[in-house]
């Protein structure tokens, strides 16, 4: 395989890292979109927010990646990355192959004909993605136009009905003459996917699409996501915190933790035999709907550290409960610990036992009096104002940072000059 | 149908009184029309008649979905926001009819924790001042007894009473959300509401605080109003759940006996609806799709308020039995071993 | 059950602890720190903060190391320019110093500025919290009232009043007058803000502890919203120095003492045949008003760093 130069110079110190981390048994033919060793640093005033430092991956036709971690993890802001939809303060290193074509360095137009086209995005607040004064059947008209001018208005329009009625919204040819506010937060998040899948794209990258929903209303659009995988045969990256969406819906899992991929592996792997102690903190954290009695949750005691200058070991350390000073010397690679299954930690093979659960490694406790540094969180929030500016063409959201009591949204939100 | 021992103990245990007694309790919201004089031209029935009551040391579930009215609810309880018709009864005193310095006294009864922890403490106070603010206002501490006051507190909360000069953005959104919890519990209540307190926070910072409710819950004897819109939370901490839909209750039972055996088709659709951190029982499991948009609250439907997104309405039910859902309104009354407010109430075993 | 050797070093409370202090982790600043910093490494302010606090603390201090009085008459030397032996500035035609006159004329326009800002700021923070927290008709009435004002032009009513009540033409008369007026942008600046304060959860808190009314806006809302007061004071200043250069120049400012509006107004006549008269107090009124519109934006950007224009 075609290695970047940019990226062989590391491949040597960190070998383990930079190898695709997601293959699967279907892996047939080459990769749709290949990511590798993906470095995102945003400058701020109090020094440079190391939002992603390392993500690899490689995505197979009709594969559903799943990337799961909590706020401030790098999840979004990886695909962000991908997408070239980061505001240009953004510094991106690695590489990002689509269709083995290198996308990140190019211009912003020849950017602008794979996105939709080649790569579709599900964002969680449809309002961000749609334009609130243009009727939803012209915005899915005109993105059937921008990528075929061949195709006339008319057989356009029928197209866009078709998507509609695809994504299951009642009454669809009336409904294409409505403006967006005239939707619910669910239909909306339809048209959304009808508009991403509106050209048959390779990847459909979704981040939280059904954050924002009620679970009512996040089970219907979850199930005309599946819909759009099946109908345009995308790969799909689906972006989330939640682990019960991930568990459904996905092929494969990677999970983040401070802008690193942490683990990798096939969704039984991650679920059943989750190798890094972070993976199974998550999961043992999580009431459960289906427990029959109660069990105690066993919360991962502090806060994830911080982005700027992180410590040189292994960065989920110091909330580790198997945490060794061997741990704080270098920051473990993802390494092999089963078929196709990956963890970055110097324990994993401690876990391997049979029927290891999060209550017998972590404490059970109702305490939290450490002091992280909060800030670091929010460099993903500042992350997130910026992209809805960058699609709405909006500045970032002017309620908040006219707000002097929010300091924390005022963050690392000014352009780099 | 029989319950199983366990639930039947739990009914048969001596409750007492009730702490707090809600009963019809309704919530309307004006519409105005437009231009000078805007009359009101109809309401939104964000509250439309729910009753319940909450036990000594009983974790009431409030669960339903966006819109459904459960945070108006809660803050109608407090008197945050005057309730509109019903009754309100805390310890045997009427909430409603209270003037805002006749209820002031039972503030130190019954507080609030808010969903939001960043926007729920003021960013300019630092913590001390936070938790000690009901204490002053209620000039129930001062000096030396305050600050020990408020390290005690924030002790009972799981956090560093070292940490009190901090301020709020010091802290993480589980941290800051013990210290809106310690605020509450300053007055020493009877009861919390607690309006989707977890709700804003990462899973893994989020079951520290679950845990924390529930110790305090044991330690203290308190009473909480659990409001969620995540199932999950309400079934690990809650002992009676109420299922709201449109400003109604529409299912009330003891925890497993609602999750367990649900009769009302939205609890069916809402259980169903949830995902399983559990690849393998995710795969195997077939989902209530609802169909539809939640109506407007303004201008509910007829008869019952989910038929016009029911699926039982829509696929299993005959002519004259939609007849019936159309005219006549299900009352909220034991169908099927707990009440539920469904004509054709029917167990159906969904997890 | 399996059971895992835990490290019985690895207590997580100490290690993060440990973390917390340690070399690797940005200390948080606190929001003060920040907007300091902020507005310290925005040159522009910085410099004219400097400038500003050396003409206000000099025209205080220096008249009692310098050798004439503004009141002096130095009949030896009339309308002599800049230069002249023991005029370092000149002097006007009946032998005032004008740096003397200068210095006296920055005193006076400070106390004006305070005097204003005192009143205005009492009656913009009162209109504008009644309006912007209690709502309902007292809101309307007391905005309909500041829509009355607006319409009417400023400078006329400053007359009108100017001429009535600052009879004495004293500093202080014309800076109550202009305190009386200016507290319009104030009170709507506020009341906007607190009708978005009043709505969130910490004030709603406080109303579920039992706060009273006057508690949740002196310890809840007008905290949060001193960043606004902030700003607007500095911009206050300058626009009450200006408001007072008009009316000193129309003739209905300052009149049996000192200002700059004054001096420039006096100059006018000057100022073809004996410019310095004119040049010199108008440059020093310029440049006041410049450094403290500087302060006033980079206060602004320090509070509001997102609302900011690009930075030099």
């Amino acid at each position: 395989m075609w290695q970047d130069p940019r990226v062989s110079q590391q491949r040597s110190s960190m070998q383990t890292i930079s190898a695709p981390a997601v293959q699967t048994e279907h892996s047939a033919g080459e990769p749709v979109l290949e990511v590798t060793d993906l470095e995102v640093r945003f400058p701020t005033e109090d020094g440079v927010v190391n939002a992603v430092r390392g993500v690899s991956y490689a995505l197979y036709p009709g594969q559903t990646l799943g990337i799961v971690g909590e706020s401030g993890s790098g999840k979004s802001v990886t695909s962000l990355a991908i997408m070239g939809l980061l505001p240009p303060s953004a510094r991106v290193t690695g590489s990002v192959r689509f269709k083995g074509r290198e996308l990140l360095g190019q211009r912003d137009r020849q950017l602008a004909a794979i996105r939709g086209k080649g790569i579709a995005m599900i964002f969680q607040d449809p309002m961000t993605s749609l334009n609130p004064v243009l009727k939803v059947g012209f915005q899915i008209t005109e993105t059937l136009r921008q990528h075929d001018r061949s195709l006339s208005r008319k057989s356009a329009e029928s197209r866009a009905v078709d998507l509609l009625r695809l994504v299951g919204i009642p009454n669809a040819a009336e409904r294409i003459g409505a403006y967006p506010h005239e939707f619910s937060g669910g239909m909306r998040q339809r048209v959304v996917i009808a508009i991403a899948m509106a050209n048959r794209p390779d990847v459909i990258i979704a981040d939280e699409p059904t954050t924002a929903l009620d679970v009512t209303v996040q089970a219907q659009v979850l199930e005309v996501l599946r819909t759009a995988q099946q109908e345009t045969g995308a790969a799909t990256v689906l972006i989330t915190h939640d682990l019960g969406v991930v568990a459904g819906m996905t092929d494969r899992v990677l999970v983040m933790y401070a802008g690193r991929p942490v683990e990798v592996g096939s969704v039984d792997d991650i679920y059943y035999s989750p190798r890094m102690p972070y993976t199974l903190g998550l999961l043992g954290s999580l009431p459960r709907v289906d427990a029959r009695e109660r069990q105690r949750l066993t919360p991962i005691p502090g806060s994830p550290p911080s982005l700027i200058s992180p410590p040189p070991g292994c960065p989920f350390g110091p909330r580790c409960p198997m945490h060794l000073d061997q741990c704080d010397e270098a920051e473990p690679p993802l390494v092999e610990v089963g078929e196709d299954h990956r963890a970055a930690c110097i324990r994993s093979t401690e876990l391997a036992a049979p029927d290891v659960t999060a209550a017998d490694v972590y404490e059970v406790t109702s305490v939290d009096d450490t002091l992280g540094d909060a800030p670091t969180v929010l460099a993903q929030e500042d992350a997130e104002a910026h992209r809805a500016g960058t699609l709405t063409g909006a500045p970032t959201d002017l309620a908040a940072p006219t707000d002097p009591t929010a300091p924390t949204a005022q963050r690392s939100t000014e352009e780099d000059t | 149908m029989t319950a199983p021992a366990t639930d039947a103990a739990r009914r048969d245990r001596p409750r007492g009184e009730p702490v707090l007694s809600v009963r019809d309790l309704r919530k309307y919201f004006p519409i105005r029309g437009k231009g000078l004089i805007r009359r009101t031209v109809g309401a939104v029935k964000a509250v439309d008649g729910v009753s319940f009551d909450i036990y000594p040391g009983e974790i009431l579930g409030l669960v339903g979905e966006s819109g459904c009215g459960k945070s108006t609810t809660g803050r109608a309880v407090l008197h945050l926001q005057p309730a509109t018709s019903g009754s309100v009864m805390f310890q045997g005193r009427e909430l409603t009819a209270l003037t805002r310095s006749q209820m002031r006294p039972l503030r130190r009864q019954i507080q609030i924790v808010f969903q939001d922890p960043y926007a729920s403490l003021n960013p300019r106070l630092p913590v001390f001042d936070i938790v000690a603010e009901p204490l002053v206002i209620h000039r129930l501490a001062r000096g030396q007894a305050l600050r020990d006051r408020v390290g005690e507190l924030l002790k009972l909360v799981g956090l560093n009473p070292e940490h009190a000069n901090r301020y709020p953005y010091e802290f993480s959104g589980g941290q800051r959300q013990r210290i809106g919890i310690a605020r509450a519990l300053a007055l020493e209540p009877k009861m919390l509401v607690l309006d989707e307190p977890v709700s804003a926070l990462d899973v893994s910072i989020q079951a520290g605080v679950i845990n924390l409710l529930e110790d305090l819950r044991d330690r203290l004897g308190l009473s909480y109003l659990f409001i969620a819109h995540d199932l999950s939370v309400v079934r690990h901490i809650a002992d009676r759940v109420a299922v709201m839909y449109l400003g109604k209750i529409v299912e009330l039972a003891d925890r497993d006996e609602l999750f367990d055996r649900p009769t009302h088709p939205y609890t069916q659709a809402l259980l169903s609806a949830i995902p399983l951190p559990d690849p393998n029982r995710e795969r195997q499991r077939r989902r209530i799709l609802l169909q539809g948009d939640l109506p407007s609250p303004a201008n509910p439907p007829s008869g019952c308020r989910f038929r016009t997104r029911c699926p039982k309405f829509a696929n299993e039910l005959t002519e004259e039995q939609q007849e019936r859902c159309r005219t006549e309104e299900p009352e909220l009354v034991p169908r099927g071993g707990h009440p539920s407010a469904c004509h054709f109430a029917e167990t159906v075993q969904i997890i | 059950m399996t059971s895992i050797q835990l490290d019985p070093q690895a207590d997580v409370a100490a290690t993060t602890a440990g973390t917390v202090g340690g070399e690797f982790t940005v200390a948080a600043r606190s929001q003060r720190q920040q907007i300091i910093s902020r507005f310290l490494h925005n040159r522009l302010a910085l410099g004219a903060l400097l400038v500003y606090a050396t003409i206000v603390i000099g025209s205080f201090v220096a008249p009692h190391l310098y050798r004439w009085g503004y009141a002096d008459l130095d009949t030896t030397s009339l309308s002599r320019p800049p230069g002249s032996p023991g005029h370092p500035l000149g002097t006007a035609d009946l032998g005032q110093d004008l740096l003397a006159e200068l210095m006296r004329g920055v005193q006076r326009s400070t106390l004006i500025a305070f005097v204003y800002i005192v009143i205005a700021l009492a009656i913009g923070i009162v209109v504008g919290s009644v309006a912007g927290y209690f709502g309902g008709w007292a809101d309307s009435l007391l905005m309909r009232l500041v829509d009355l004002i607006l319409t009417i032009p400023l400078l006329v009513i400053l007359l009108v009043l100017a001429a009535k009540y600052a009879g004495g033409g004293g500093a202080v008369g014309i800076a109550v007058v202009l305190g009386v007026l200016g507290w319009l942008d104030l009170a709507r600046i506020l009341r906007s803000q607190f009708l978005s304060l009043r709505e969130r959860e910490f004030v709603e808190a406080a109303h579920a502890m039992g706060a009273s009314n006057r508690r949740i806006i002196f310890k809840h809302l007008i905290p949060n919203s001193l960043g606004q007061i902030i700003v607007w004071i500095t911009l206050g200043a300058a626009v009450s120095v200006l408001l007072e250069a008009s009316l000193s120049f129309l003739g209905f400012g300052v009149r049996n003492d000192i200002s700059l509006g004054k001096l420039v107004a006096d100059g006018v006549n000057a100022a073809d045949s004996r410019p310095w008269l004119f040049y010199v107090p108008g440059l020093v009124l310029m440049v006041i008003v410049m450094c403290v519109n500087f302060i006033g934006d980079g206060v602004r950007d320090a509070f509001d760093p997102a609302n900011s224009r690009v930075r030099a």
